[in-house]
């Protein structure tokens, strides 16, 4: 066989093992046997519910809470653990699970409504700008966690390790506990929907309906930590922010109603997920995370959002130009007509 | 007149005393000893006896490779007269810093007061492939040689060694103090012989690649690590395939180091049905951990108990 | 007896320290138009506030409809002087119309009723754009969204309409629509209105209210120079 005519079947012998590698990776990962599936339903939750939410935060224009409320939740759980230590429970032992996410969702729940109430009563106290007290509280919560991991006080180091989130170490009890989070999420946020969409649009107007407004906010507020708590415990804080605030990037250059924001952000965030983990699943030696993969898939996505929205504004400038100009030359014809 | 004649002779004589005159003639000045880990902090003592004031650097529950810089490690290193390590670049990442900015000539590296207690091992696990691509490598080999329960005698003779070229004066009670050591871990390792007896050819998995030294003693083979290289984290298709690797090769134990994460350990666990044991790293570790014999003593019992049932 | 669309009574109001109003007593009918001008921080946009229930009179008593202002909240349309828009909101004329039928009770309601899409579109047909109910609100002109936030407050069928400087961003046309409009809607329902647009009230109106921190109400002709001067120089 002549040499040209090797190395062509070679590539072509390549080619058909890389296929095969992937769509052999697809199946795997598609097989209800598949090891790591609690950690595929867990992404894939993530990837549905918390661009919802994140709508929310983008609109509300409270994004730099997805920063500070993570670590609030992750100082939360934190403390449960001292909590339980100083109690005498070992929050770490498996047979505590149960107990451990009951707990640490209230613990962090707790932490992020202080981190809320104390934001709310600086800006209305002292008119200090929103943003500046989050990144406050971010800073001190963050500072907070390294003093506990230091301290030796909370039991068992690795168990802060929880804290940070591993997608792959999904247990039963951990999914269970988000599903049932985050499909109760779903359902009040859209349930709620016109009602909460008024609030971030118009909050001054809600306030002077006969909608309960105060409680209203109460819920809003509850749905962001919740998922926060929920998710950060699953995924880790990086995760959860990129999925509150990306797949929302992705779609508001194009969304013009609420209903097209909502499933338009659900779906590249579903996508996403799934795309992200199958690309840490296939690769075998680059060892990418499986929250990296799927924040850098968002990443392209938002990239290529932009790269649309600035071709559409140009495709749309132009037509306009052409229109003035032959309207222009219409004119300047009639003229030397 | 009456004062100064009465104070100057009182002056002259506690100027010309000589230094620590305060303190008995047995004890003498005692040597600052600063050890990397506590299980070195606990040979030292061990051997030192009342001659040395010990403190350690890590705490036992952190990683060894990364134990958090603070400012009072630097205040002990810069008191120290004495600095035990383990060596083959197992404190790499923090202690070579902090050394440097302690500005203590005397326990720099090749120093005398500078102790390596692995002098002398023959390295496990040396690689022959370097680079940032196979993780955080040891190009010297693998450092964990404290938890080699046959590394004790050569650890501890290595800090008798250092600690008498640093204080002489105190050589025969050095060499007291280790023979009485030796003894005791020739006692003791006889009985981790008897119970590697037990141990030999099980199989296990550990997250990362500590155990070399133990499992050597005990006979233990290691399948795989949850890391897929060191330092690097668990990724979907690396846990996947050790996954399957644990059930093709019927692995039933899983190693977890307390700096380390219980839940994916758990997670692997459940999906393989091994069991998870907690083995400690260093001296402190886990409670029972308070000397070094009873670090190798925990470690071997939970073994011994993982694979019971 | 005419039933009082509003009425002040007696209020006095300062923010902490700083008094604003001072025992004023103002009233307006269910068929009145209201116009309340005055200089800046003479306490007109507090008086609206008052009405609406945001704030409680340190003196004095407001009522609505005979009753205290939190009562009567849905009996409200209110049309705000600032409107803080947020361009990137993608929502449209009818959603953001649909928004004034949140203060009636079934506000939890997840889908929109067909008796709310109904008023909807009727306050959008008295304000002239049903055309544009589907718009992108962010591709509307100034004086079209204004419109629009007439409209949202019109959803809720109000009896009486609070409007603070309906007319401060738009241009003369839409402001001239704007006016024919709400004199149209005050055939029946009680319009209160701040305004320094003294060529409408002098054109427009009978009398008008001069708030400069106590209340006096006068025909537009016996209005002075100076009360004219001062209201129209911070407009």
């Amino acid at each position: 066989m002549p040499l040209a005519d090797a190395r062509g079947s070679e590539l072509e012998r390549l080619r058909i093992i890389g296929e095969a590698n992937v769509l052999q990776k697809l199946w795997e990962i598609l097989n209800l046997d598949f090891p790591l599936r609690n950690s595929l339903y867990a992404s894939l939750l993530i990837g549905a519910v918390v661009p919802l939410v994140g709508v929310h935060l983008v609109l509300g224009r409270r994004v730099i809470m997805a920063i500070a409320l993570p670590q609030g939740a992750t100082l939360g759980v934190a403390l449960t653990l001292l909590a339980g230590a100083m109690c005498g429970v070992n929050l770490s032992d498996q047979a505590h699970e149960t107990m451990f996410f009951g707990v640490a969702l209230l613990g962090a729940l707790l932490l992020m409504a202080l981190c809320l109430l104390w934001e709310a009563i600086q800006h209305a106290r002292f008119a200090i700008a929103r943003d500046a007290e989050s990144a406050g509280i971010y800073a001190i919560a963050a500072a907070g966690v390294m003093a506990l991991a230091a301290s030796r006080a909370v039991p068992e180091l690795g168990m802060l390790n929880v804290l940070s989130g591993e997608i792959l170490a999904v247990s039963d009890q951990n999914l269970i506990w988000l599903a049932a989070g985050m499909i109760t999420v779903t359902v009040v946020l859209l349930w709620l929907r016109h009602a909460l969409i008024a609030l971030l649009f118009d909050p001054a107007l809600m306030y002077t309906s006969h909608a309960p407004a105060k409680v209203l906010s109460f819920v809003n507020n509850l749905l962001v930590c919740t998922t926060i708590a929920l998710g950060g415990m699953s995924a880790g804080p990086l995760c959860i922010f990129g999925f509150l605030i990306l797949p929302s990037l992705v779609l508001l250059p194009f969304a013009r109603s609420m209903a097209v924001l909502y499933a338009g952000a659900s779906l590249v965030g579903l996508l996403c997920a799934f795309g992200g983990f199958y690309l840490s699943y296939l690769q075998e030696d680059w060892n990418v995370p499986v929250s990296a993969a799927q924040l850098l898939l968002l990443g392209c996505a938002v990239l290529i959002s932009r790269l649309c929205a600035t071709a559409y504004g140009l495709l749309r400038d132009n037509a306009q130009a052409r229109a003035q100009t032959n309207g222009n030359n219409g004119g300047a014809a009639e003229q030397t007509a | 007149m009456k004062a100064t004649t009465l104070l100057l002779p009182l002056i002259l004589a506690l100027t010309m005393l000589p230094p620590n005159a305060g303190a008995s003639e047995k004890s003498g000045k005692k040597l600052m000893v600063i050890a990397s880990i506590p299980d070195f902090a606990d040979m030292a003592r061990e051997i030192g006896g009342a001659h040395v004031t010990v403190e350690s650097m890590a705490n036992g529950t952190e990683d060894v490779h990364a134990v958090a810089v603070r400012p009072s490690l630097a205040a002990k290193l810069a008191r120290a007269d004495v600095l035990i390590e383990m060596g083959l670049e197992n404190e790499h990442a923090w202690l070579p810093a902090l050394v440097e900015v302690c500005s203590n000539q005397k326990i720099r590296s090749g120093r005398q007061g500078d102790i390596i207690a692995s002098e002398g091992v023959v390295p496990k696990d040396v690689p022959t492939n370097v680079g940032r691509s196979q993780g955080e490598q040891h190009p010297a080999g693998n450092p964990h040689v404290n938890l080699g329960p046959d590394m004790g005698r050569l650890m501890a003779q290595n800090i008798a060694k250092g600690l008498t070229a640093n204080a002489p004066e105190y050589k025969a009670d050095f060499e007291a103090n280790l023979a009485k050591y030796l003894e005791k871990l020739d006692v003791k390792e006889k009985e981790w012989r008897e119970a590697a007896a037990k141990l030999k050819g099980v199989k296990f998995v550990s997250h990362h690649p500590d155990m070399a030294y133990f499992a050597d003693f005990l006979g233990l083979e290691e399948v795989g690590t949850v890391e897929p290289k060191p330092g690097i984290p668990p990724s979907s298709s690396h846990t996947a395939a050790l996954i399957e690797e644990m059930k093709t090769q019927g692995v039933k134990v899983i190693v977890r180091e307390p700096q380390y994460s219980e839940k994916l350990a758990n997670e692997i666990a459940s999906k393989t049905g091994a069991k998870v044991v907690k083995l400690t790293v260093m001296v402190g570790g886990v409670p029972e951990a308070k000397t070094w014999i009873d670090m190798i003593d925990y470690n071997i019992q939970a073994m011994l108990e993982a694979i019971k049932g | 007896m005419d039933e009082k669309a509003v009425s002040w009574q007696g209020v006095s109001f300062a923010y902490g320290a700083v008094p604003v109003l001072r025992d004023v007593t103002l009233e307006a009918g269910r068929k009145d138009f209201l116009c309340l001008i005055g200089p800046n921080g003479g306490g007109k946009t507090t008086l609206l506030r008052l009405a609406l229930g945001q704030l409680r009179p340190n003196q004095g008593t407001v009522r609505v409809f005979d009753q205290p202002p939190e009562a009567a909240r849905q009996e409200i349309g209110y049309v705000p002087q600032h409107f803080q828009y947020d361009p990137q909101f993608p929502v449209r004329v009818l959603d953001v119309v649909l928004m004034g039928r949140l203060g009636t009770e079934q506000w939890w309601h997840p889908f929109h009723r067909k008796p709310d899409i109904a008023a909807a579109f009727e306050a959008l047909n008295e304000v002239r754009l049903q055309d544009l109910a589907h718009r992108p609100f962010s591709r509307l002109s100034g004086g079209q969204r204004q419109r629009v936030l007439i409209a949202r407050s019109l959803a809720a069928q109000p009896r009486l309409l609070l409007l603070d400087e309906p007319t401060a961003s738009v241009d003369a046309a839409a402001e001239s629509m704007i006016y024919e409009l709400l004199q149209g809607l005050n055939e029946r329902i009680c319009v209160v209105m701040v305004t320094h647009d003294l060529v409408f009230v002098s054109k427009f109106m009978q009398t008008a209210a001069y708030v400069d921190r106590e209340v006096e109400r006068y025909a537009v002709k016996d209005l002075t120079d100076r009360m004219l001067r001062r209201s129209a120089a911070q407009g």
